[in-house]
């Protein structure tokens, strides 16, 4: 039973009997990991309190073949992300953040989603409190790319052809459709999935999927729209039918204040 | 299916038991005297059949309200939320708070599907509507980030329902017997902040406040 340290990312963490902890998490060189950390909720354990949500630190873990579950001997805290317990706004992006990666990341290693959540989570902990809406979003959409799923904004998902101005975009389809396509889509119904963006829509659109945060700042029906659009597009295509209950829960609330 | 492997399906649902362990306590039950399992099938039963939730604090009780809630000599003006009964029976050991209770049953995990909605916050603020008695809310939420969230939730959501009404939270910090040397940076950030001075000694406030103990 070999002994890895590794990056890592805490993703959740739940009670396990009277005294451990089982803590999912996103490592460098293991990729997505569950550990058993015993006699952890002890008040006098030395580990116990540094695995909290988000926590960003050297995890060890006793790896097992054939186990899912490997014994946790220690958590180093890198960077701890208490603060996004302050804001109901930044916790509930940051739930989002990891759900994305928990439900949807490869079980494999993966260093630059690794390093997408990482960093999302940093981005989102010191983020203004006007960016944090903004910050959220292109953390998220920089995990999404990094999962080889990037959306085609600049032509037509169907056809290929350049597509300018106003366009829509069908997160059904992963991208932008020109003025026929687009036609054609709603003449054979099912437009739920599309989404009208005019041309500052898209190029807010375009910088939060290259993972940069927008020139103009979002107003909330903005904010709310592309939360929306972001959850549509996961649920398409990196979801596969399972459940995205910290999505939805990010997404239901105006939780952060915006530019209004 | 028979009663062995019922009982072993059974004890195997209880969190942190296993299907061996659930086979163990299967078959050290069928070594004790009948009225061993006898009494503990009644006990099991009368959980089900006489505990109920306090209809006004949420806690667990044989008699709604619970005795907490009904007990003259506790200081109605003050108000603990916790997230879990647990947690009231734990703060009642210390035998430090002499206020009541408000038992929230959770906390907010939107990863788990837990949001306001699922959380006992609707009662929380008719206990704290027109004519209330409390001055304080206590949020004893655990200090965790789920519960940071939870907490600071509320407080926003009691400041918007009543702004007069004070709100407070438990101190963090070093943990009694425990050592320094140990502790975790966050830990011992949060015990900076919230460092107390000692009683008459003078000198600047602390950086959280620095209350006087």
């Amino acid at each position: 039973m070999p002994l890895v340290t590794t990056p890592a990312v805490i993703l959740h963490v739940m009670p396990y009997g009277d005294t451990s902890k089982i803590v999912r998490l996103l490592t460098r060189d293991l990729g997505l990991a569950s550990g058993i950390a015993r006699g952890a909720r002890r008040a006098k354990s030395a580990t116990g309190p540094r695995l909290d949500l988000f926590a960003l630190g050297s995890a060890t873990l006793r790896v097992r073949e054939a186990r899912e579950l490997s014994p946790l001997t220690g958590f180093e805290i890198a960077r701890g992300h208490a603060a996004l317990g302050h804001d109901v706004g930044r916790f509930a992006a940051a739930s989002a953040l990891a759900e994305l990666a928990l439900k949807c990341a490869p079980a494999e290693p993966h260093a630059e989603v690794f390093g997408a959540v990482a960093g999302g989570l940093a981005a989102l902990e010191s983020a203004a409190a006007g960016d944090v809406e903004v910050t959220a979003l292109a953390a998220c959409w920089r995990v999404v790319v990094a999962l080889g799923f990037s959306p085609s904004l600049d032509r037509c998902v169907t056809c290929g052809s350049p597509v300018a101005g106003t366009a829509h975009f069908s997160a059904a389809q992963g991208g932008a459709l020109c003025a026929r396509h687009a036609a054609a889509r709603e003449e054979g119904g099912g437009f739920d999935d599309v989404t009208r963006l005019v041309p500052s829509d898209r190029a807010t659109l375009a910088a939060l999927v290259a993972g940069l945060l927008p020139e103009a700042p979002l107003d909330a029906r903005h904010a709310v729209a592309h939360r929306r659009l972001l959850r549509s597009f996961i649920r398409h295509h990196l979801a596969e039918d399972r459940p995205l209950p910290a999505l939805a829960f990010w997404d239901r609330s105006a939780w952060t204040a915006t530019s209004s | 299916m028979s009663a062995i492997e019922e009982l072993v399906a059974e004890f195997a649902k209880l969190p942190g038991i296993g299907r061996k362990t659930a086979q163990r306590l299967t078959y050290f039950l069928l070594k004790q005297p009948r009225e061993e399992s006898a009494r503990l099938a009644r006990a099991v039963a009368a959980l089900g059949e006489r505990v109920r939730t306090c209809s006004q604090c949420g806690d667990l009780t044989e008699a709604d309200p619970c005795a907490i809630c009904t007990d003259p000599r506790r200081d109605a003006g003050l108000l603990c939320v916790v997230e879990e009964a647990s947690d009231v029976a734990a703060i009642e050991r210390a035998a430090e708070y002499r206020g009541l209770y408000h038992v929230l049953g959770g906390r907010l995990s939107p990863l788990d599907g837990v949001g306001p909605d699922r959380l006992n916050v609707a009662r929380l603020l008719e206990r704290l509507a027109n004519g209330t008695t409390v001055r304080e809310v206590i949020v004893a939420t655990n200090p965790s980030v789920e519960g940071e969230a939870t907490a600071h939730y509320l407080e926003r959501t009691l400041h918007e329902r009543a702004p007069a009404l004070g709100v407070s939270r438990l101190a963090r910090g070093l943990p009694v017997g425990g050592e320094l040397e140990y502790a975790d940076g966050e830990t011992i950030a949060q015990a900076f902040a919230a460092r107390r001075r000692f009683p008459g000694a003078g000198g600047a406030e602390g950086a959280g406040g620095g209350a006087a103990a």
